[in-house]
C-alpha cells in the first residue's frame, strides 16, 4: 500500500509523541489501559478512556487467502500461483466471483500502486462492513526487516536480514520485540513504560489476556494478566475460609507473600501480592 | 521529557537487546565437600556423606543400550549385589527425600528409608531396572478406551489425559516416568495439536516410547520419535511427500528445522560447557535455511502402517475405523504397508545436503533417515545442549557450566565408548554433587518453581491417589484461571510450556541473570487458579475431581499433633525445606481448626487438608532445591 506520510506513521514517530504526551501530563488518568497510548495516536487532548487492543495469532493465517488481490492482472497471478485457472480459480484459489462481495473499496484519499484493488475471504462479511464502516484497515507490506530489501538483496545477503528467519518462536518473538526469542522487551511494554507515569495505576498499564509474552513486557512496565472473565482472584482468601476456617485462610494469606532465602521464591511472592493486590480492582472496575 | 530523552531510553533496546545470559553464576562451590549439617534430624543408623567423586560411578549400573538387554548388577529384587567400594548415603531424611523429589514423583516414608539404607546410587540403580510394567496402552486396554463402541472413543482425546493422569498418580516406576516427563518437555507432541483417529492412544504410544527408552539410547530415541504416528501428525511428516517442481511444491519443513532446533543440536554452536562459541563476540549459527531444506527431505514419504490392521463399521455411522493399535506402529515409507497401498512411494531421492553432509541422489528413505539421524546425533552440540535441558527440568535452572560440562561428558561416552547413553546421563546429572549437595538447598540462586503438573502429581502419588472407576477421569488441566494451568502431554506448541532461557521481565531473577523457565507459566491469574484449583484437589471435592480419593490416614492419625504434621508434611513435601517462618504460619493455620467433640475425624482431615494446601503454596515449597 503506498502511503505518502510514511515518517509520520512510523513507530518512532509514534513513540515520541508518545512521550511528548507524557511529558505534558495530558493523558486520561482512568487506570485501565493505555490511556497515554491512545492519546498520541491521536494527538487529541480527549480526557475519556482510551486503550490499544492488540491481537496477535500464534499459529498461521494462510494470509494469500485472507486478502486476496481482485483486480484482473493480480487476481490472474493469484490463480496461478495457487493451482487455479482463470477467474474459476481452483486448486487452493478462492474463484473470483466468490469475492464480490468483500472487495474493499479504495478510500478516496488513498491510491494502491498498479491499481490493485483486494477482497476479503468471503467467510469475512463481518470485516468487510467494519471496512465500509471506515474503522478497519489492512496495512501491506509490514514486517520487522532490519532495513528495506529487495529479492536481489536477500538473495545476496547486501542487506542483512532478520536474525532466524523461519524459525517460528524466533519470529514469533521478532514482530513482538525486534529481536529474537530471548529479548526482553517488546514493542507494547516498550510503549507502556511511556505511557505509564500518566495513568494512575501504574499496574493496569499493560493487561495481558493470555500467556506470558515479551510484547508486554517494558523496562518498568510489567504485564497484568487477566482471563478472559476478568482477574482471578484467590478464592479462600475472598472468602476469609480455607476449609471453613478463616485462621487457616489468614494464614495462607501471610504463606503466600512469603518468599525468603531464595531469589524464586521472592519472585514468586511478589506475583503473589501482585494478584491479590490488583485483582478486586480489576474486576470492580 | 523532551524528544532526545525518548531515543535514549529507547534506542539501546533497539538495537542490543539479546540478553547476555548464556548462563547463571556459578551456583555451586564445589569444594564444599564436607557438608553442611541443618538443623535436619540425622537418621539413625545412616552412614554419612563422604567426599567421592560420583562421576566415576555414575554410569556403573547402566545396561549397553535399550536394545541390549541390561545386565545391571542391580537388576536382582531382594538380594543385593555387592555394592561399589564407596556408597554415598544421605545424611538424613531430608537429603533422602530431597534426592527422591528430584529422581522422582513423590518422597514416601519407606522411601525415604530405602534410599536411606541402600544409598544414593545403588536404590537409583535398582528403580533404573525395574521394567516399565505399566504402559499407557495396558490402560487403554483395562477401561476399554481402545473399543469401537458407542462411547466413540477414536475421536477423543479426554481418554489420554486420563491416561497421562494415571499414569503420573499411580503404579509403575516413578525413577522411569519421571526422567519420561522430562523427555516429554523436550520432545514435545501435544495431545491438543493431534488430530489423527484414536488420538488418545496415539499419545499413549508417545508416552510408552518415552518410557521405553527413557533408559536406553538417544539415536533409538530419536528415531522411534521421528517415525512416531503422533509426531507424524504433530510435526507433518506423515503424508510429507518430496517436492513437485511442476507446481513448486517443496518438502513441509516443520520435522526437519525442528529436529535441529529443539531435538538436537540448537540454534548455536556450544562448548562443552552448554555456554555459546563465540566468533567476533557473536554466537555462532548451527545451520542455515539451506540446511533445513535439505534434511527436509529426508523426512518425506512417510505414512501410518497399517499392515495387519483390521477395521471396525462404527455404530450409528458410515465410518470404518481402524483398529488403534495403527498407532503403535511406526510410520513406514514403504506404500505397500499404507491403508491405500500404493507401488510407488512419495520419498524424495533428490540430494540431500545439509550440516556437512550429502547423502547422494537416489538414496532411499531407511538409509536417508539412517544417515540423517546418525550426522546430527554426531554434532558435538548434542550433548551440552540435551544435558543442560534434562538438568534444568530434573534439578535446577542455572547449572554451573562445570555441571553441565560433567553431563555432557557422560553423554559423549558413557565411560565404555557409547555416545548417548540416556541411563548414564540421567544418572550423571541426579547423583552430581552440583544436586546432591544439600547446601545448594540455601543458595539463593539454586533451584527451580515446581512445575504444576508435578505438584498435582507429587499431591496425589503422596497420598496414595486412587479412581474410584479405575477409568482415573481427571481432565485436561491447562486452563489458568480454574485448573492447574498445564497438563502433561499439552503443551501449547513444540515449543513446550515454557522456553528453556525464559526469565520473567523485571523480576530478581532478571536482575541477577537467572534463567526462570517455568516462570513462563506463573502471573496475576495462574497463582490464584493455582490455590483455587489445589484447594479443592487436597480434598478432592467438587466436579473435577469426583472420580478420585485420597488417604490421608497417616496423617489424620498425627493430627492432633499439629507440631508432628507439620514435621512429616515439610519432610515428605518438601524435603523440609520450609523455613522457621512458614512451617509456624502452617502450623498456626493447622491450629486454627479445633477439634470438637462429635466431629473428631472430620476436624482431623480438615487440619490435615489445611496442613497439605498451605505447605503447597508456600514458595519454599514450590521452589524445589
Amino acid at each position: 500500500m503506498f502511503i505518502s506520510r510514511e515518517a509520520e506513521l512510523s513507530r518512532r514517530a509514534f513513540l515520541k509523541r508518545s512521550s511528548q504526551l507524557a511529558a505534558m501530563g495530558a493523558a486520561s488518568s482512568y487506570a485501565l489501559g493505555l490511556a497515554g497510548i491512545g492519546e498520541a495516536a491521536a494527538f487529541s487532548d480527549v480526557q475519556d478512556y482510551k486503550a490499544l487492543v492488540c491481537v496477535f495469532l500464534y499459529g498461521g493465517n494462510d494470509h494469500g487467502n485472507t486478502l486476496i488481490p481482485f483486480d484482473a492482472a493480480n487476481y490472474a497471478r493469484y490463480a496461478d500461483i495457487r493451482g487455479g485457472q482463470g477467474d474459476e480459480g481452483g486448486g487452493i484459489a478462492l474463484p473470483r466471483a466468490s469475492l464480490a462481495n468483500t472487495v474493499l473499496a479504495t478510500p478516496d484519499d488513498q491510491e494502491l500502486a498498479y491499481n490493485q484493488t483486494y477482497a476479503l475471504a468471503p467467510s469475512m462479511p463481518r470485516l468487510k462492513a467494519r471496512f465500509d464502516e471506515g474503522v478497519m484497515a489492512p496495512l501491506l507490506n509490514v514486517g520487522p526487516l532490519e532495513a528495506p530489501m529487495t529479492r536481489a538483496q536477500y538473495d545476496n545477503r547486501s542487506v542483512p536480514r532478520p536474525a532466524k528467519l523461519f524459525s517460528h518462536n524466533d519470529q514469533q518473538s521478532t514482530w513482538q520485540s525486534s529481536n529474537p526469542e530471548g529479548a526482553r522487551t517488546g514493542w507494547g511494554g516498550r510503549m507502556s513504560d511511556l505511557a505509564q507515569s500518566a495513568n494512575t495505576n501504574a499496574m493496569f498499564t499493560a493487561i495481558n489476556a493470555t500467556g506470558n509474552a515479551v510484547f508486554l513486557s517494558g523496562q518498568q512496565a510489567v504485564p497484568y494478566k487477566v482471563s478472559s472473565s476478568g482477574a482471578t482472584l484467590f478464592r479462600p482468601l475472598r472468602s476469609n475460609r480455607l476449609y471453613r476456617s478463616s485462621g487457616a485462610a489468614q494464614a495462607l494469606d501471610a504463606i503466600l507473600l512469603t518468599g525468603t532465602g531464595n531469589i524464586f521464591a521472592a519472585d514468586h511472592a511478589t506475583m503473589n501480592n501482585r494478584s491479590i493486590t490488583f485483582g478486586g480492582f480489576v474486576n470492580d472496575a | 521529557m523532551s524528544d532526545e530523552s525518548v531515543s535514549e531510553r529507547a534506542s539501546p533496546e533497539f538495537e542490543t537487546a539479546r540478553p547476555p545470559i548464556e548462563h547463571a553464576p556459578s551456583v555451586t562451590s564445589l569444594d564444599k565437600r564436607l557438608r553442611e549439617r541443618g538443623p535436619q534430624r540425622p537418621l539413625a543408623g545412616a552412614a554419612r556423606g563422604v567426599g567421592v567423586a560420583l562421576g566415576a560411578l555414575a554410569t556403573a549400573a547402566c545396561g549397553g543400550g535399550s536394545g541390549s538387554g541390561s545386565t545391571s548388577s542391580n537388576s536382582g529384587t531382594g538380594t543385593a549385589a555387592p555394592p561399589p567400594p564407596t556408597v554415598l548415603r544421605p545424611a538424613n531424611e531430608a537429603e533422602a527425600s530431597r534426592f527422591l523429589l528430584q529422581v522422582g514423583l513423590s518422597a514416601s516414608t519407606q522411601a525415604i528409608s530405602d534410599v536411606s539404607d541402600q544409598g544414593f546410587e545403588p536404590w537409583l540403580d535398582a528403580q533404573i531396572a525395574r521394567p516399565n510394567d505399566q504402559t499407557g496402552r495396558q490402560f487403554f486396554a483395562a477401561r476399554g478406551f481402545d473399543q469401537v463402541d458407542d462411547n466413540r472413543h477414536y475421536n477423543g482425546s479426554a481418554q489420554g489425559d486420563y491416561m497421562i493422569w494415571s499414569q503420573l498418580m499411580t503404579g509403575g516406576s516413578q525413577v522411569r516416568k519421571r526422567f519420561a516427563l522430562a523427555l516429554s518437555e523436550y520432545f514435545v507432541v501435544s495431545l491438543s495439536g493431534i488430530n489423527l483417529t484414536w488420538r488418545s492412544p496415539a499419545i499413549g504410544a508417545y508416552w510408552d516410547l518415552l518410557n521405553e527408552h527413557a533408559f536406553g539410547d538417544f539415536r533409538e530415541l530419536l528415531e522411534a520419535i521421528t517415525l512416531n504416528p503422533a509426531m507424524g501428525v504433530f510435526l507433518n511428516t506423515r503424508g510429507n511427500r518430496r517436492a513437485d517442481e511442476r507446481s513448486g511444491r517443496v518438502p513441509d519443513e516443520n520435522f526437519g528445522r525442528e529436529i535441529m532446533q529443539l531435538f538436537t543440536i540448537g540454534l548455536f554452536e556450544l562448548n562443552p560447557d552448554g555456554t555459546n562459541r563465540l566468533s567476533a563476540g557473536e554466537p555462532i549459527e548451527t545451520y542455515t535455511n539451506e540446511d533445513v531444506n535439505g534434511i527436509a527431505k529426508v523426512f518425506t514419504g512417510y505414512d501410518y502402517d497399517f499392515t495387519g490392521i483390521g477395521f471396525t463399521r462404527e455404530t450409528n455411522g458410515n465410518r470404518d475405523i481402524p483398529d488403534a493399535d495403527y498407532v503403535y506402529q511406526p510410520m513406514t515409507a514403504d506404500p505397500s504397508r499404507w491403508q491405500r497401498p500404493r507401488s510407488e512411494g512419495f520419498h524424495s531421492e533428490a540430494e540431500k545436503s545439509f550440516l556437512g553432509l550429502t547423502i547422494p541422489a537416489g538414496t532411499g528413505p531407511e538409509e536417508s533417515l539412517r544417515q540423517a539421524l546418525d550426522h546430527l546425533v554426531a554434532h558435538p552440540n548434542v550433548g551440552p545442549f540435551f544435558s543442560k535441558q534434562m538438568i534444568q527440568r530434573l534439578v535446577t535452572s542455572n547449572p554451573s557450566p562445570d555441571f553441565v560440562r560433567r553431563v555432557a561428558s557422560v553423554f559423549d561416552n558413557n565411560g565404555r565408548g557409547v555416545r548417548g547413553d540416556l541411563c548414564a546421563v540421567f544418572k550423571a546429572i541426579v547423583l552430581d554433587d552440583e544436586a546432591l549437595n544439600p547446601a545448594n538447598a540455601t543458595n539463593a540462586a539454586f533451584g527451580k518453581l515446581r512445575e504444576p503438573m508435578l505438584r498435582f502429581a507429587q499431591l496425589g502419588r503422596t497420598f496414595g491417589m486412587r479412581s474410584t472407576s479405575g477409568d482415573w477421569l481427571l481432565r485436561d488441566m491447562s486452563d489458568q484461571s480454574s485448573r492447574l494451568g498445564q497438563s502433561p502431554l499439552r503443551s501449547p506448541s513444540v515449543f513446550n510450556f515454557f522456553r528453556p532461557t525464559y526469565f520473567p521481565a523485571n523480576s530478581q531473577a532478571a536482575d541477577n541473570n537467572l534463567l526462570a523457565p517455568e516462570f513462563q507459566l506463573v502471573n496475576e491469574t495462574s497463582v490464584a487458579g493455582y490455590i483455587n484449583f489445589m484447594e479443592r484437589a487436597v480434598e478432592t471435592s467438587g466436579f473435577q475431581f469426583r472420580d478420585v480419593e485420597l488417604d490421608y490416614s497417616s496423617e489424620a492419625a498425627i493430627a492432633d499433633d499439629s507440631a508432628a504434621l507439620v514435621d512429616r508434611l515439610d519432610l515428605l513435601l518438601s524435603a523440609n525445606q520450609l523455613s522457621a517462618e512458614v512451617r509456624g504460619l502452617v502450623q498456626s493455620g493447622i491450629d486454627a481448626i479445633e477439634i470438637r467433640t462429635g466431629t473428631e475425624t472430620e476436624d482431623r482431615l480438615r487440619r490435615v487438608h489445611a496442613g497439605v494446601l498451605l505447605v503447597m503454596a508456600s514458595a519454599d515449597y514450590l521452589v524445589q532445591k
